[in-house]
């Protein structure tokens, strides 16, 4: 089973975490995932990242420092309106920090569900567990040129009685670099939620990396969700007792 | 002697009508405050239970026993098979019961998103339990219809009118959105300021299908006529014993919180009332005070000529005793005649606060309620505590040797 954190999730809510034991050697629709996931996979990291919350004509910039390790990650924000705002996610547990009230919040039940700091991601959408094969069964439906792109469009449904926030997802990947350039995500009947799109990647480290992405809530007029990947290094050392409790309040 | 002692009190009053009457009026105010105060904490709290009862709680409610532990309320989280519905309307003592589903809900409008309490109802059954409030547009609900019933509060900061379609986004039983589109057929107007801003009514089947949950509900409400509601708790909790997972809880229970607002909200009015008698009794000592230190040389003449101490002190307490039983009585009248009038008419709350949510379940005109023993309280505790205020500054002057006192 592949490890991801709290950043993963922010920057790849995109992607389908996938562990399949065997090798990829018909393109399947989940053969198609777990390169994807391959392409995205690392040990930890360490990155800064800026997030543009758009919403009919107001605007909120939001920048954070992540650092990210197996399934544990702690996001802080750096903005002066959150400076010192901090997230932690220990494998499925979610931690929040207020600095002004000194205050230490699990997030649980609704409130998961609520938008993350404003944006068009729920918190549940960012705790993207790596279940995902359990949950979902994907289907290869076809190609398609998405600009000047050839994709693979590959359909996840939930399995019977699955718990998922959504019923299905369609997503399109690059047949060259694996990089999942869009995702729509769906509600019981059918109806388009979320889409999520890759606008700019980068070669980092041999592998190519989204470095730009926008979340659209469709049920909402002139809603969008940048994150831009700032700057960000793979597999690096994070010292023992910084993804803790602990750290939280310091 | 008492007669002349009275007589005596009286024309003295008089001699000094501006003060009396000044003093007079602080305790009449006083009395009156407190009378009409009382009548309208107690209008706030008939009119909250109310609410709770015809729009919240129903008389009974049966619920998961771990219903909104750990954020789990307006969730599927614990839904359950609602075929225990027909043994508690057979239940001797129930003159009504209906389930519904309760969920969490998003309801977007294309621009605006805003959260919903959305309400699964049977329209048919529905208003046995819980009466049908007035309707600001439209109507209520067809069974099986895509429809929804809206607070007109709500409606009104959404710019929602009857007719409209709103997309509402929830969690089906597995915990997936599902987003559903229902026509407003009726905007509500009720004095529960919850329901017209947050709450929104759809059949209920149409729910339980569009959340995969059918024959799933949250909760079943009873109405009763029955005034032994623990009784029938204990008779619904026994039906409820081989669902073990059941709780059946009264409208004091689940109103709890709002009970216990108008607890400690007792405590603070009474220190409050205490503090408005205090003030009107402070202006009894005065008066009689003054009364006192004016009249040395009267009292020295007096006592000269054989009065007793005694006397003397009873004529000082006549007058603080004139000025109590005046005073309150007027007070008292006043009261009545304004409570007369809030109990008819009411007061409109809604004109001093908006639809403003105070953590109240009441918006709109609040009514006044009889307390006759109060006043019948307020009364003699008016009475008897304004002669007592006289008795110190009286035993003062009593006490004054004559010869000193006719030399002032």
């Amino acid at each position: 089973m592949r490890r991801r954190g709290l950043w993963t999730g922010l920057v790849l809510l995109l992607v389908l975490n996938l562990s399949i034991v065997g090798a990829a050697s018909e393109l399947t629709g989940a053969a198609i995932m777990e390169r994807v996931d391959a392409n995205m996979h690392f040990e930890s990291s360490h990155s800064t990242m800026e997030m543009v919350i758009q919403s009919g004509r107001r605007e909120m910039v939001k920048e954070m420092i992540i650092w990210s390790e197996g399934e544990d990650s702690l996001v802080e924000f750096t903005n002066p309106g959150d400076r010192g705002t901090k997230y932690l996610k220990l494998d499925d547990e979610l931690w929040m920090f207020f600095p002004d009230a000194e205050d230490l919040v699990r997030i649980s039940g609704h409130m998961l569900r609520q938008g993350f700091m404003g944006s068009d991601m729920s918190y549940e959408d960012m705790m993207v567990s790596d279940k995902l094969t359990e949950l979902y069964s994907f289907e290869l439906v076809g190609e398609e040129t998405l600009g000047d792109r050839q994709t693979y469009v590959v359909e996840a449904k939930a399995q019977e009685g699955a718990e998922v926030s959504y019923a299905q997802r369609r997503v399109w990947v690059d047949t060259d670099s694996f990089v999942p350039w869009r995702e729509e995500l769906y509600a019981v009947g059918g109806r388009l939620l979320k889409v999520m799109e890759i606008l700019e990647t980068a070669e980092i480290d041999g592998r190519t990396y989204p470095i730009e992405m926008a979340v659209e809530d469709k049920l909402k007029q002139d809603s969008r969700t940048y994150v831009r990947v700032k700057d960000i290094e793979f597999d690096v050392d994070i010292p023992d007792d910084l993804l803790s409790l602990d750290s939280l309040t310091f | 002697m008492s007669q002349v002692l009275l007589r005596l009190a009286a024309r003295n009053l008089w001699r000094q009508r501006r003060r009396t009457l000044l003093t007079l009026s602080a305790l009449a105010f006083g009395v009156l405050i407190l009378l009409v105060m009382d009548s309208l904490f107690a209008g706030f709290d008939d009119l909250g239970s109310r609410n709770l009862i015809d729009f919240e709680t129903g008389h009974l409610q049966i619920r998961h026993q771990d219903y909104g532990d750990d954020g789990t309320s307006l969730s599927m989280d614990h839904a359950f098979r609602d075929a225990y519905l027909d043994s508690v309307r057979s239940t001797a003592g129930v003159s009504a019961a209906v389930s519904r589903l309760t969920v969490f809900g998003q309801l977007h409008t294309g621009r605006e998103e805003y959260y919903i309490q959305t309400v699964g109802v049977d329209p048919a059954a529905d208003p046995q339990v819980f009466p049908l409030p007035e309707f600001n547009a439209g109507d209520w609900l067809t069974p099986g219809e895509f429809q929804m019933v809206m607070g007109g509060r709500a409606a009104e900061l959404l710019d929602l009118s009857v007719g409209d379609y709103a997309t509402v986004v929830m969690r089906t039983v597995t915990g997936a959105f599902q987003a559903l589109d229902f026509q407003i057929v009726g905007l509500l107007h009720t004095p529960h300021p919850k329901v017209n801003r947050m709450t929104a009514y759809v059949p209920l089947d149409v729910l339980q299908s569009g959340l995969l949950a059918e024959g799933m509900v949250t909760e079943i409400t009873v109405r009763s006529d029955n005034r032994d509601l623990q009784g029938l708790q204990t008779q619904l909790a026994a039906l409820a014993a081989d669902r073990g997972e059941l709780e059946v809880s009264t409208w004091q229970q689940t109103a709890a919180a709002f009970l216990a607002i108008g607890e400690s909200k007792a405590a603070v009015n009474g220190i409050f009332l205490m503090l408005i008698m205090l003030i009107a009794l402070v202006g009894v000592v005065n008066t009689v005070l003054l009364g006192a230190l004016e009249r040395t040389r009267e009292i020295g003449m007096l006592k000269a000529m054989g009065m007793r101490e005694r006397e003397v002190v009873g004529e000082f307490l006549y007058e603080s005793f004139i000025i109590g039983a005046i005073g309150s009585l007027l007070g008292c009248a006043l009261a009545v005649l304004f409570n007369a009038y809030f109990v008819q008419s009411g007061i409109d709350f809604g004109v001093l606060v908006g639809d403003m949510d105070i953590g109240y379940p009441i918006s709109g005109v609040v009514f006044g309620v009889w307390n006759w023993p109060l006043v019948l309280v307020v009364f003699a505790v008016g009475t008897v505590v304004s002669t007592l205020a006289g008795v110190l500054p009286a035993v003062r002057a009593a006490r004054r040797d004559p010869i000193w006192a006719l030399r002032q």
